[in-house]
């Protein structure tokens, strides 16, 4: 009997189970598949993937911070290494229109300032032209630079998970963290959409969000990841940092969207060798990673480099980034002459 | 009130005392947000299980226990718990294994080896979980040992000998399932794998994942079996083993061999239960679909469950005495459970475990593991009920 099967006879037969109900709350209950649409091509910019530029002041504002738990609030996180992620997704529709969102805002204002201006991301919020800011979870890296985008457009419109503490939402209302050094003068007047874990929010025909609230670094929980139906080629997640785990995205959309049978690829920070550490469950990701087929996976951010290499060593289809990050004025103490990661400056078309 | 109902009182209020100094232990030493902030998560993890480890040596390989509850020695044998941690932790680990032996032991050693990744808070992070492997190892032998050997093999070389004898004899097959079930994970920390120190993890094949989490999880239920039938079930079936002649060598054998049989149904069994809420995990899912997340939380179950053994012993005297033995097993085996299940309920409800602790909500958090706090508490009750006697409890049955 295959260890697999052993494990089903047990659990059906598992009197304790009825005493588990109260300890393990999530029952497995009847699903039926969301119909998210479809659309023609997505295409994402990379504007900034650098969150920060030294992995090592990094990791030791953390450690020194109270580890991997704290509240990123009472950090006093130095300045000097914050740089900022987001992104800018362009969504083609059946009928060849186009929309644009910004996915992310960034963390250390002059930086974002000067990401949004060299791609024209400032005049794009100031027209209208991106009306939605699509905020993946609430770390500092990816919204403490909020002021630099309510500054061209305090009306924009903001998806977020619904996993925010008081202190996210003062920033957004206005606010200074001294110690930490966040600070947003520019009060957020427009619609706050905050995404709960229980449905499947649709925000164009082929994109959508689904919040994962699962608890993660620095005291944040939840991430909003968003899923796109590329028609005739399959399910793209694009995401922030991925904390939910990039197979368990994909195990979800062939569970729950129609569509989601077929994978088709990847964008995104997708959290493995964050500090370019190894840990052997990076590997069941290589090895797991394989049954879904994906055709193109682009990674950045917080993936690490050293599984981004591995990844690609083993087949998987990393898309290759370019040199176009050297030409920003500060670059990655770990970027590296392989180019596996979707670096500043990159795009990459589904 | 009779006395027994009365004592159970004063036990459950000891057992909320206790609670509350483990809050303040947890938020002064470990807490994210707290004083010192050593949960890291793996630095204070591994001090808290070395620290639990010293005290089960001391009491139960050495012997160095408190029965007339003296203060003054209660208080010595704390003060020498607390500095064989720094010994054990800082001296023998960081600055004597790690610097002249085992490289990952050491945090600095790791750091001036240089390589992918080798700056301090991971290297602390690395040394911080073999030192928790070593300390598992140990902890399922000494259980084990004792089972097996009782208090028969050199016994009449007196306390002291005897304990070194014991040690010695525990810490050789401690060495060895930790070189055979851990060490393949440690040395695959490290990018790329030290294949040339230790094997690629073998488990993998039926584990699906590379992580020793599952060997972990096993283990743990197996420590669990062993001191419920220590505890709960007085000794037996171990009890019917005999102790003379080969059997020194063959009683421990198989009460090693015998335990890991039945801690593995049990993992299996409990593996099941949450495949019927969970789902399957699959190979590379994160969070409560991951592979390693399941071996991690059987052996976080069986945490809640030692727990819940010595909750029953220490604070309400093993109750009940008076009935038939099988109806004591019973009885004990399902408070046992109750006790674990309702410890499990605690550490993750968002209105009280949550905020108790100050973790972050949420389930299966790759940061968070509610074994360093049931360790914490296992530690803060063996030093009350063997080091201090039970001090109000113990003298007002006696």
């Amino acid at each position: 009997m295959k260890r697999r099967t052993f494990l089903k006879c047990l659990g059906t037969s598992a009197a304790a189970a009825t005493a588990a109900g109260v300890v393990f709350p999530t029952a497995v209950g009847a699903q039926s598949k969301s119909d998210i649409g479809a659309c023609r091509s997505i295409k994402v910019t990379v504007l900034s993937e650098t969150s920060w530029f030294n992995n090592d002041v990094f990791k030791k504002d953390i450690t020194d911070g109270g580890g991997a738990s704290t509240n990123q609030y009472t950090v006093p996180w130095n300045r000097e290494n914050s740089g900022g992620y987001s992104a800018l997704i362009e969504v083609e529709a059946l009928d060849g229109s186009r929309r644009k969102f910004l996915m992310d805002t960034g963390w250390n204002n002059d930086w974002m300032d000067y990401v949004f201006q060299r791609h024209g991301i400032d005049k794009m919020l100031a027209s209208g032209e991106i009306d939605t800011l699509l905020l993946s979870h609430w770390h500092l890296d990816h919204y403490w630079g909020i002021e630099s985008t309510l500054k061209h457009n305090p009306k924009i419109k903001i998806i977020a998970p619904n996993t925010h503490y008081p202190e996210d939402l003062q920033l957004l209302k206005g606010a200074e963290f001294k110690v930490a050094g966040a600070k947003n003068t520019v009060p957020h007047q427009g619609e706050l959409l905050l995404v709960d874990d229980k449905t499947i929010h649709a925000v164009v025909p082929g994109l959508a969000i689904k919040q994962f609230d699962v608890p993660i670094l620095l005291r944040v929980r939840g991430e909003n990841v968003i899923y796109a139906n590329i028609q005739g080629k399959g399910i793209v997640t694009i995401t922030g940092c991925c904390h939910p785990g990039l197979l368990t995205l994909y195990n979800f959309a062939k569970r729950n969207i129609v569509g989601g049978d077929q994978t088709y690829g990847c964008y995104g920070g997708l959290h493995l060798s964050l500090f370019e550490n190894w840990d052997p469950k990076f590997d069941d990701i290589i090895k797991g990673a394989q049954s879904f087929k994906p055709e193109k996976m682009g990674c950045n951010h917080c993936t690490g480099w050293a599984w981004a290499e591995k990844a690609a060593q083993s087949g998987l289809p990393i898309v290759k980034g370019t040199d176009t990050y050297k030409s920003y004025p500060k670059i990655s103490s770990v970027a590296r002459g392989s180019n596996v990661f979707l670096t500043n400056g990159d795009t990459v078309i589904f | 009130m009779n006395e027994t109902k009365s004592n159970h009182l004063l036990g459950f209020a000891l057992l909320l005392g206790t609670f509350a100094l483990g809050w303040g232990v947890w938020h002064v030493f470990f807490a994210p947000n707290g004083i010192l902030k050593l949960y890291t998560p793996m630095y204070g993890f591994a001090l808290i299980a070395a620290y639990f480890l010293i005290v089960v040596v001391m009491t139960d390989v050495f012997g160095l226990r408190n029965e007339a509850g003296k203060p003054a020695r209660a208080l010595l044998l704390t003060l020498v718990s607390f500095l064989g941690l720094f010994v054990l932790f800082y001296g023998f680990f960081w600055n004597f294994l790690g610097r002249f032996g085992v490289t990952y032991f050491s945090p600095h050693a790791i750091v001036a080896a240089g390589g992918t990744g080798a700056e301090f808070y991971n290297a602390r992070e690395n040394s911080s979980l073999a030192i928790v492997y070593l300390a598992a190892s140990f902890l399922w032998i000494i259980p084990a040992w004792r089972a097996g050997v009782g208090e028969e093999l050199w016994h009449e070389c007196g306390r002291a000998k005897a304990g070194i004898a014991n040690f010695f004899g525990i810490a050789f097959f401690a060495g060895l399932a930790y070189l055979i079930l851990f060490h393949p994970h440690v040395t695959s920390l490290f990018y790329p794998a030290q294949t040339f120190a230790g094997v690629p993890p073998w488990w993998e094949g039926v584990a699906m994942t590379a992580s020793a989490y599952f060997n972990l999880g096993w283990l743990l239920t197996a420590v669990f079996l062993l001191l419920l039938v220590e505890s709960a079930w007085e000794g037996r079936p171990a009890s019917l083993l005999p102790k003379d002649g080969m059997w020194t060598i063959l009683s421990p054998s198989l009460m090693l061999a015998g335990s890991a049989v039945a801690g593995y149904l049990l993992f299996l069994g409990m593996e099941a239960v949450m495949n019927l809420f969970w789902e399957e995990p699959f190979l590379g899912g994160s969070y409560v679909d991951a592979p390693y997340f399941r071996h991690l939380h059987v052996a976080e179950m069986s945490g809640f469950f030692i727990m819940g053994l010595v909750i029953w012993r220490v604070f309400f005297r093993n109750a009940p005495g008076q009935l038939p033995p099988m109806a004591r097993w019973v009885v004990r085996t399902l408070a046992v459970i109750a006790i674990g299940l309702l410890l499990r309920w605690f550490y993750y409800s968002e209105g009280i475990g949550t905020a108790f602790l100050d973790r972050v909500p949420g389930l299966a958090q790759p940061d968070d593991t509610p074994l360093a706090w049931t360790l914490m508490m296992l530690s803060l009750m063996l030093v009350y009920d063997r080091f201090f006697n039970a001090y109000l409890l113990r003298e007002k049955t006696r």
